[in-house]
C-alpha cells in the first residue's frame, strides 16, 4: 500500500470526459472572443489599415491611377498626389472602419463614407498643364467627373475593395430578418458563459476526485493546456482553408489585408491561449511534483 | 523507517495532447465535411462583393 486512495475506473472515465468538455468550453470561449474582436474591435481593423505594407500598396495603387488619369487628361500627377496624401488616406481609412463597425450597431449608417473630392477637383483645375490641355468650358466637368470622382473611387477601392453599395442594399433586409445588435450582445456574453461552464466542470472534477487532489489537478491542467494547444493548432491550421488565395483571385489588396488581419487574429489567439497553457502546465506540475511513496 | 520515493511518469506532461488531438481531429473532420460547400458559397458571395 502506498497510502494514497486509488481512483476507480468509472471515476477516471468521468473525469476524462469532464476534462474534454472543459477543453471544448474553453476552445469555444476563445473562438467567441476572437469572433467578437473581429466584428467589433476597431483597434484590430486599424492595425490592418495602418500596416505599412497595406498603406504602401494603397499609395502605389493611388499613384498609378493618378498617373493614368494625368496622362489621359494632361495634368501633372503631383497636383493630385499633393492632395491625396497618406495622411488623408489614413484619415479616410479610420472613417471607413467606424462605418464598418457601425453596421453591426443599433443605428447603422448604410451609405459608406466617400473620400472628399472637392480638393482634388480644385487642385486639378489650378494645374497649368490641365488648363492648357482642356478647353476652358470643359475644365470644371472634366476635373470633377473624370478626375476627382475617379480618384475618389480609386482611394475608396484601395481602402476597402468591396462593393459597399451592395452591402448597403443587403443590410436592411438582413436587419429585417435578424436583430444584429441582439446577436452581437449574445456573442459578447458567450465567452463569459463558456468560461463559467469550464469553471463549473473543473469544480466537478475536483469534487469527483476530492480524495486525490493531485489527480484533480492533473485532469484540470490537462483540460486547460489541451484547450490552449487546440486553439494554437486551429490558428496554425486556418491558412489551409486558403481564404487568402480566394481573396487574391479577386483582389490583391484584399488578400494583403486578409493576411495582415490573420496575423492580428493569430496574435490575439496566442495571447488568449498562453494563460491557459501556463495555468494548465502549472497544475500538471503540481501533480508531477508530488512524490509517490513506496513501501 | 526508510521509504523509497519515485516521481510520477514523465508521460503525464503529454496528457494535454490527449485532449488537443481529438478536438483538432474533430475540427478537421467538420471542416473536411462542410468546407467545400461553404467555400463555393463564399466564392460566389466574394465574386459579387469584392472589387478588383
Amino acid at each position: 500500500m502506498n497510502g494514497q486512495t486509488r481512483i476507480s475506473w468509472p471515476a477516471r472515465a468521468v473525469s476524462a470526459l469532464l476534462a474534454l468538455l472543459t477543453a471544448l468550453a474553453l476552445v469555444v470561449c476563445c473562438a467567441a472572443m476572437l469572433a467578437h474582436s473581429l466584428l467589433t474591435s476597431t483597434s484590430l481593423h486599424e492595425s490592418v489599415a495602418l500596416d505599412a505594407r497595406v498603406t504602401d500598396a494603397q499609395m502605389e495603387r493611388i499613384t498609378a491611377r493618378a498617373e493614368e488619369l494625368a496622362a489621359k487628361y494632361g495634368f501633372a500627377p503631383q497636383s493630385v498626389l499633393s492632395v491625396v496624401t497618406q495622411d488623408s488616406v489614413t484619415a479616410y481609412s479610420r472613417e471607413v472602419i467606424a462605418w464598418w463597425m457601425g453596421l453591426l450597431g443599433d443605428e447603422p449608417v448604410l451609405e459608406a463614407p466617400a473620400y472628399p473630392t472637392a480638393d482634388i477637383e480644385a487642385a486639378v483645375r489650378a494645374d497649368e498643364l490641365f488648363q492648357a490641355s482642356i478647353p476652358a468650358v470643359q475644365q470644371r466637368t472634366v476635373a470633377r467627373d473624370s478626375v476627382a470622382y475617379e480618384m475618389g473611387r480609386a482611394v475608396s477601392r484601395a481602402v476597402l475593395p468591396l462593393r459597399t453599395e451592395l452591402i448597403a442594399l443587403v443590410m436592411p433586409r438582413l436587419q429585417e430578418r435578424i436583430s444584429l445588435p441582439v446577436w452581437m450582445n449574445r456573442l459578447a456574453k458567450l465567452p463569459l458563459v463558456c468560461a463559467g461552464a469550464a469553471l463549473g466542470l473543473m469544480l466537478m472534477i475536483l469534487l469527483l476526485l476530492r480524495a486525490r487532489p493531485d489527480k484533480a489537478a492533473l485532469y484540470a491542467g490537462t483540460a486547460l493546456a489541451g484547450a490552449a494547444l487546440t486553439v494554437l493548432g486551429l490558428t496554425a491550421l486556418l491558412p489551409l482553408l486558403n481564404l487568402g488565395g480566394m481573396a487574391a483571385e479577386l483582389s490583391d489588396m484584399l488578400a494583403l489585408q486578409c493576411g495582415v488581419l490573420y496575423k492580428g487574429l493569430a496574435l490575439r489567439a496566442l495571447l488568449a491561449a498562453l494563460p491557459l497553457l501556463v495555468c494548465g502546465y502549472a497544475l500538471i506540475f503540481l501533480h508531477q511534483r508530488r512524490r509517490k511513496a513506496r513501501p | 523507517m526508510s521509504r523509497n520515493v519515485s516521481r510520477p511518469s514523465r508521460l503525464f506532461w503529454l496528457t494535454p495532447l490527449l485532449v488537443a488531438l481529438p478536438l483538432l481531429a474533430a475540427a478537421c473532420a467538420v471542416a473536411a465535411l462542410y468546407w467545400p460547400k461553404l467555400c463555393s458559397l463564399l466564392s460566389v458571395v466574394m465574386k459579387l462583393v469584392v472589387t478588383s
